[in-house]
């Protein structure tokens, strides 16, 4: 009798322990699913198939970002620099375009951020200086860079009916951009789990000491990732600007700041040697639901700026959480 | 004590005896924790054997022998002939051969040959340059003179990655630092040096079947203990860390193994194993260097010991003469052939270097703190050149006024990066409480609505200094949440709209007023600047906060408040945040949320210019003063040449990296004269 209620008992507990660890693992899917679920019950605008969409659309210009991204905090630095980067792309793309036409001037544009990423890899490992500062100073040259090219914040267009179909166009119902995120996602997650380099990416995040005694070179895996965030940011700035139809030097004000938080919220530590795509791919995806959620329901557009900063710090609060779970 | 004896040489360590002998007849109770088991019968009454986390027993040193404790520690009694040495027929072409190669400052003139076959061991000292010498062949140090044959030809290794090539790997000291990587499996761990990155292009994805295969035959080889291959590799006990480094050396497809420290912090039973593995691998071929402090353990595998002296070989011994004796005999610098002079000259050698080396550190010194000044000096007088209408007094006060405003959020800033810490909020909060002040005018006087915006700062300072501490949140992420959060504050308040200063136009003063042909705002500069430097210097708090910027884990041992402490800190740049924000509204006496970014860029600009490290530990505040009248000096001239206001982000950026380049260059050489002086 007695053996037969602790059995029951620990059964009970094991399955609580069991739903516990679910939700600690799949904590942001989860939260997704509640809040589009909720969401889409109580508003039928929100369930509409344009409002989905545009969720959609607006989920993969930081997707798009946020993949690089998590390779770059998997290694163990970060590049605070991808606002100016993606207006500097923004601006040469408006530049370019009706020299080069929409097939080039896309190459063209990822091609400098690859550069530009590069660049940052350099000055970060090189010159050894922590990567957040080193970026930020960055951020200001490429800005600067841009405002200069462009005369001041002015608007530029970007107009072309081939390119800007890149950013409005659709394949059975899904916007091109979020296409082009779920590529970007397939293409790192094989970087990262299913290749040497992404191995030693890991390496190298999880302790640099090691790595460089194991006889990895250190600051070029680094580099390397530093131009992925280049590249996928440069593709993001093509989505938006595509979208957009234009660029300015500000067009990405903040995109480091949410991208970075996608990334955390996505539980990919900032520690370094460990991350989840999947949790930044879905950490996108709840952060355009919960802008679309702010706007339906009226919200003024100053509370996006506490809601980002807030997310940020509360989703490395979970993770701290997180890690307490695991442990215990 | 914990390992007291780890850092101490033969004399060290008697002298260390004597003062536990005198505290105990003192009546102080000592719990002396160590591996050397000779130690604890030699000083010990009684002995505490701990296994797998549990207590086996408590003893009097009396009752029991050595062989007793190890029994006690294994849990079986440790069989003998496992470590019995077995003679091997080295081959008689050098593997690896090494002519009179030296390390400045740490090792010279070392000359060997290791035969494929062989197990050659290597004591000395510390600081008798052993892991450097390792280090040195695995080109992690930069051998100066001399060179290295590996299998009859040159080679040149200058990297890991050269040493690689040539078949050379190296086995860290530390396992917990420069040899695990805590967030990858066994597998992984074991597999991290065996392809080299880009070689073959066909080795780009991993073949996960192969791998496995790759594995099994290392837990088979080396007896490695594991549930399974993905297991988390901070999940197996040190000994079968070790094995898995060991296995990590052997995939690496290398034939010269330097292998250091093979079995530290690692178990009695693993150390029998490891050591028969070592032998093993002599047996079919591999040319190894084992090199240690252990000197029992150099007795029981090596064929032939190396021994190094203050940074020079002092002996070759061979099969007949390898004993704990002779060995350490020749560790501490006794003969047993006597040679006097060679020491003597590497002794006269190292203080001639050392002494030209701290000269230049002194001069780096003195360059550090007047660096920045004399870069002002050339700025002004370029200034003055080339800008007409900059020597003006007019010109001159507005520059001295924005030079004040920017330098007071950078003294809190210098403040934080003294601590190790940052604050990238500052300038979302200098905005905000020049909203406060500006909202709060129009309803009360300017002393309470002075009051408020510094109440508000120092809020915020707290409430980021409670994040960070308490949750042990990295300061940059926090604070950068923090920039994004507060901003979206301050454009709530004011929906946008800028915030006009109507009534009490006194509040202007604090822009405008004059003492002595000098600005208010300088005297409040001034005045923030003496208060800090009296905390930093003067104060327990600010000693603390160096403290822990220098070294955090030494801070927390010797009882430092961390928490509170961080807390306090953050609460001082709030403060002298919002104090600048209270400056910046008297200036304008018109703000809106939009004003101020990229003030956090240049707080901290002017502290990393100043002299201030971001390495932590001491903060330069003169320096950052200096170096706000700098870069005001440079806006201003900026200004009246009429250069468009975006090429100064242009120069702002550039000022950080550069300045940035040169701390790391700084830290670089400091690093480097205080390792040869030692």
């Amino acid at each position: 009798m007695e053996s037969a209620e602790t059995a029951n008992h620990s059964t009970h507990r094991s399955r609580g322990m069991y739903l516990l660890g679910f939700l600690t693992k799949y904590y942001i899917q989860s939260l997704l699913l509640i809040s589009v679920v909720i969401l889409a019950a109580v508003n039928p605008y929100f369930r509409s198939i344009g409002n989905l969409q545009n969720i959609l659309l607006q989920a993969s210009f930081a997707g798009i970002g946020a993949a690089g991204m998590t390779m770059l905090i998997v290694s163990g630095a970060f590049d605070l620099s991808v606002a100016g980067l993606l207006g500097l792309c923004g601006v040469l793309i408006s530049m370019l375009l009706p020299l080069l036409g929409a097939f080039l001037t896309f190459f063209a544009a990822v091609l400098l951020g690859v550069v530009l990423g590069s660049l940052n890899g350099v000055v970060v490992t090189k010159l050894r200086i922590p990567a957040f500062i080193a970026t930020l100073g960055l951020m200001n040259i490429y800005l600067a860079l841009a405002f200069i090219w462009t005369g001041g914040s002015r608007v530029v267009p970007i107009s072309d009916p081939i390119f800007n179909s890149l950013g409005t166009g659709a394949l059975f119902g899904l916007p091109i951009p979020f296409l082009a995120m779920i590529a970007a996602y397939l293409g790192c997650y094989g970087i990262l789990n299913r290749s040497v380099y992404g191995r030693c990416l890991r390496a190298v995040g999880s302790s640099e000491v090691a790595a460089r005694t194991a006889g990895l070179p250190v600051d070029f895996i680094r580099i390397l990732a530093f131009a992925i965030v280049g590249g996928c940011t440069a593709l993001a700035g093509v989505f938006l600007g595509a979208e957009l139809s234009s660029a300015s030097a500000i067009m990405a004000t903040g995109y480091e700041l949410t991208v970075i938080a996608v990334v955390v919220i996505g539980g990919t530590s900032l520690k370094g040697g460990e991350g989840t795509l999947f949790g930044s791919f879905t950490g996108a995806l709840f952060f355009a639901v919960i802008s679309s959620a702010l706007n339906i329901l009226n919200v003024a557009a100053y509370w996006q700026y506490v809601a980002t900063g807030a997310f940020l710090i509360s989703a490395l609060g979970v993770q701290a959480l997180r890690s307490y779970i695991v442990v215990e | 004590m914990d390992e007291p004896t780890a850092a101490l040489n033969a004399t060290e360590v008697a002298r260390l005896f004597e003062i536990i002998e005198r505290l105990k007849q003192r009546g102080i109770a000592v719990l002396y924790v160590s591996h050397r088991l000779r130690e604890i019968f030699q000083i010990a009454d009684r002995v505490t054997v701990l296994r797998d986390g549990k207590k086996v027993d408590t003893r009097r040193l009396a009752e029991v022998s050595e062989d007793d404790v190890v029994t006690m520690m294994l849990g079986h009694a440790l069989n003998k002939e496992e470590t019995s040495y077995e003679a091997i027929q080295a081959s008689e072409k050098a593997a690896l051969s090494v002519r009179n190669i030296s390390v400045p400052g740490v090792l010279s003139d070392i000359s060997f040959n290791l035969y494929a076959g062989e197990v050659m061991g290597c004591a000395g000292l510390i600081g008798s340059g052993r892991y450097e010498l390792a280090r040195a062949l695995f080109g992690l140090e930069r051998i100066s003179e001399g060179k290295i044959e590996i299998n009859g030809q040159p080679a040149l290794l200058s990297s890991p990655n050269d040493a690689l090539r040539h078949s050379l790997y190296m086995l860290p000291e530390e396992r917990k630092v420069e040899g695990i990587f805590p967030d990858l499996t066994v597998r992984e761990n074991l597999l991290i040096s065996a392809k080299r990155l880009f070689q073959r292009l066909s080795e780009l994805s991993i073949d996960a079947d192969q791998e496995e295969k790759e594995y099994d035959k290392m837990r088979e080889l080396l007896r490695i203990r594991a549930s399974s291959s993905a297991q988390g590799i901070t999940k197996l006990s040190g000994g079968n860390q070790q094995k898995v480094m060991l296995g990590r050396a052997l995939m690496s497809n290398s034939r010269i193994l330097l292998l250091n420290e093979p079995t530290r912090g690692v178990d009695v039973a693993a150390r029998v194993e490891i050591h028969a593995a070592i032998r093993k691998l002599a047996q079919t071929g591999y040319a190894i260097l084992v090199s240690s402090s252990d000197i029992p353990e150099l007795v029981t595998v090596s064929d032939r010991c190396l021994v190094l002296n203050a940074g020079r070989t002092k002996g070759l011994l061979n099969r007949v003469q390898i004993n704990e004796d002779n060995v350490t005999a020749l560790a501490i610098g006794q003969e047993i052939t006597g040679d006097r002079q060679m020491s003597n000259a590497v002794a006269s050698h190292n203080v001639r270097s050392s002494l030209s080396l701290s000269n230049a550190t002194r001069l780096v010194q003195v360059a550090e703190s007047f660096g920045v000044f004399v870069l002002l000096v050339i700025v002004v007088t370029t200034a003055s050149i080339v800008a007409p209408g900059f020597f003006t007094y007019t010109n001159l006060t507005n520059t001295l006024i924005a030079a004040s405003i920017t330098a007071v959020t950078g003294l809190g800033m210098t403040f934080a990066i003294a601590m190790g810490g940052f604050d990238l909020s500052v300038g979302s909060v200098q905005v905000l409480t020049a909203i406060v002040v500006a909202s709060l005018l129009s309803v009360v006087g300017p002393p309470l609505a002075i009051l408020g915006a510094v109440l508000t700062g120092l809020a915020i300072g707290l409430w980021n200094g409670v994040l960070i501490s308490k949750l042990r949140l990295p300061a940059f992420v926090v604070t950068f949440g923090m920039m994004s959060v507060i901003r979206g504050v301050a454009l709530l308040v004011t929906q946008g709209q800028s915030v006009m200063i109507t009534k009490h136009a006194e509040f202007g003063l604090l822009n405008n007023g004059k003492i002595l042909w000098l600005p208010v705002p300088f005297f409040i500069m001034a005045i923030v600047l003496v208060i800090l430097s009296i905390l930093l210097k003067n104060t327990a708090f600010g000693r603390h906060a160096c403290a822990i910027g220098g070294n955090r884990a030494a801070a927390i041992v010797s009882g430092v408040n961390i928490d509170r402490v961080t807390i306090a800190v953050f609460g001082v740049v709030g403060v002298t945040a919002a104090i600048s924000g209270i400056m910046l509204a008297s200036q304008l006496m018109i703000v809106d949320a939009t004003l101020g970014t990229g003030f956090e860029l240049q707080a901290i600009t002017i502290s990393v210019l100043g002299g201030t490290s971001l390495s932590g530990g001491h903060g330069n505040l003169i320096g950052t003063v200096f170096a706000a009248i700098l870069l005001a000096t440079i806006a201003s001239a900026l200004n009246i040449l009429k250069v468009i206001s975006f090429y100064q982000y242009l120069a702002m950026g550039a000022l950080l990296i550069f300045a940035l380049a040169i701390d790391t260059a700084r830290q670089a050489f400091i690093a480097k004269s205080l390792l040869s002086r030692s």
